[in-house]
């Protein structure tokens, strides 16, 4: 009988104790690679969000901070407007280079004239745009035309040629971006001529039309010569057009990226309690099941087995266990965080990204041998202590 | 381990029979308005519904794993299983689908779980067939 098949044998003579030893293994690679999955999904998510947006400084007006973040994160239709005045302000500021105007407009909710419920909607002004473009240069060299539309990646066609309903106007999608994990693959992209069509069209054929205010816009995105002391600019506009807020891109995302670090912080508390108790459990479950099978480790040290033999068939056993238990939790990781990855964004509030398949199983390695080290690691003491015990001894008692 | 995949595949069926009724965008008072005004069920709606032909078989197969000995059975009670769970897939993603917007309550909330709860009907399925086995026979009485 080889060392492998006298551990299955002992595995399943004893279901109980292989039972609470596989679960422990379960929950520590579980716990272990959800939460590692989730906070690097969400970081990545955030850097990728704002690559995207391009901009080194993005005007909303004063107040409208939080809800600029939300419609970019979380996809949370956002309508706040400011005179499109500031645009021509901003661009005669100093040390800018470029200023792009963008409209936030959003679908109706349960309408049969719009296709996709409350689907937040970026125009983006083609003459000045430095942000959406570089994205559509691989889906639509040309640019998008009147009645074009780009969706993220969640985006797609519910009607026939390609088409969206959008206020009872069918847009035609012309391609999807890739992912970010944020509010970004929710959201649809067109060109301020389009959004107007749209608005124009919507009055009669629409349950309710869309409304763009005359010179309103939404926010500016605004890009600074290279070399610029952004805080000092995103100062300087604040002191020189009112009404306005100008975030950061450094700064964008600052309260998703605290909330991430809270999350980050409960993690640590929670892994580095659960953790030791697994460990420890599954030492005393091992204490227990060396004491039990004395008599019968006896007969196997009689029988010739080295002492050597009797602790390896023992770690074997421990870490089959803990293999087959953090499969099993690395599984269910993987299916719970790939399947409400959408409940956990809108719970949390922070952006979510799966990783690349190769970074994934990278991760799933790594979870499955933190959790056959922990059983290891439980087990040697009682492993070390069974085999050295007099197998005379052990067989009287 | 029966008892286990059965118990599992119970659990399962209860998710996909259930779920649906409390998370598809009608029971969050969301319907669909047409032209002429009517309020309308959302599709999600019917793949809730239709779901409960998946998970009935599945309940069947669950209590015969629970129940049953024999090799063939258990068996069979895999194949029903796994095809059911299958079904639990099919329904909310190829055959009827749910509303289109992905931040709609139904594609956060109720996909998801008629998806976990078919796939782990389906694995719990695959694992009562694999590992049925004979019932062992009582000991000979010893010869007097």
């Amino acid at each position: 009988m080889s060392l492998l098949q006298l551990a299955w044998k002992n595995i399943s003579g004893n279901s109980l104790r292989s039972w609470v030893v596989a679960l422990c293994a379960l929950v520590v690679a579980a716990f272990a690679l959800f939460a590692t999955l989730l906070l690097r999904g969400a970081a990545t998510s955030l850097e990728l969000a704002t690559d995207r947006l391009g901009a080194d400084i993005v005007v909303v007006p004063e107040g409208a901070q939080t809800e600029m973040e939300g419609a970019l994160l979380m996809g949370v239709p956002a309508h706040f407007w400011m005179p499109a005045e500031n645009v021509a302000k901003l661009a005669a500021i100093p040390g800018v280079t470029a200023v792009s105007p963008q409209v936030y407009l959003a679908t109706l909710e349960g309408a049969s004239c719009c296709s996709v419920s409350q689907m937040f909607m970026i125009a983006y002004d083609p003459q000045t745009d430095f942000t959406v473009r570089p994205w559509l240069e691989l889906e639509v060299p040309a640019g998008l035309g009147l009645g074009e539309v780009i969706g993220g990646d969640y985006i797609s066609a519910t009607e026939p040629d390609n088409g969206i309903l959008v206020y009872g106007d069918q847009v035609t999608l012309k391609g999807n971006l890739e992912p970010t994990g944020t509010g970004l693959d929710q959201s649809l992209f067109f060109t301020l001529d389009t959004a107007r069509a749209i608005a124009r069209g919507s009055a009669t054929q629409a349950e309710q039309p869309l409304v763009i205010p005359p010179d309103q816009v939404s926010a500016v995105l605004l890009k600074a010569k290279p070399g610029t002391d952004l805080e000092q600019l995103a100062v300087e506009i604040y002191r020189k057009v009112p009404g306005i807020y100008p975030i950061q891109s450094a700064s964008l995302f600052q309260s998703s990226r605290t909330q991430l670090n809270s999350l980050l912080n409960t993690v640590v508390l929670v892994m580095a309690l659960i953790w030791p108790l697994a460990i420890v459990l599954i030492g005393l479950v091992y204490l227990m099941a060396a004491n039990e099978r004395r008599r019968e480790l006896g007969v196997l040290r009689a029988l010739g087995a080295t002492r050597r033999f009797v602790a390896t068939s023992l770690l074997a056993e421990a870490s089959l266990l803990a293999f087959c238990g953090a499969s099993v939790g690395a599984f269910l990781a993987v299916l719970a965080i790939y399947l409400f990855r959408r409940l956990i964004m809108i719970s949390l509030g922070v952006p979510f990204l799966l990783p690349p398949l190769g970074s994934l199983a990278l991760e799933i390695g790594i979870g499955l041998l933190l959790a056959m080290f922990s059983v290891f690691l439980a087990a040697l003491l009682p492993a070390i202590k069974i085999s050295r015990q007099d197998p005379a001894i052990a067989m009287r008692e | 381990m029966k008892t286990v995949l059965g118990i599992v595949m119970i659990v399962c069926a209860l998710g996909l029979a259930i779920a649906p009724i409390f998370t598809d965008c009608e029971s969050h008072g969301k319907l669909l308005t047409t032209a002429d005004g009517r309020s309308v069920s959302m599709k999600c709606h019917w793949a809730g519904v239709a779901e409960v032909a998946a998970a009935i078989p599945l309940a069947l197969a669950g209590i015969y794993a629970l129940r049953s000995r024999r090799k063939e059975t258990l068996r069979f009670a895999g194949i029903v299983g796994a095809a059911s769970g299958l079904m639990a897939i099919l329904l909310p993603t190829l055959l009827i689908g749910t509303c289109g917007s992905p931040m709609m309550i139904c594609n956060i909330l109720m996909r998801p779980i008629l998806l976990a709860a078919g796939i782990l009907a389906i694995v719990a399925s695959i694992a009562l067939f694999v590992t049925a086995r004979e019932p062992e026979l009582p000991a000979a009485p010893a010869a007097a």
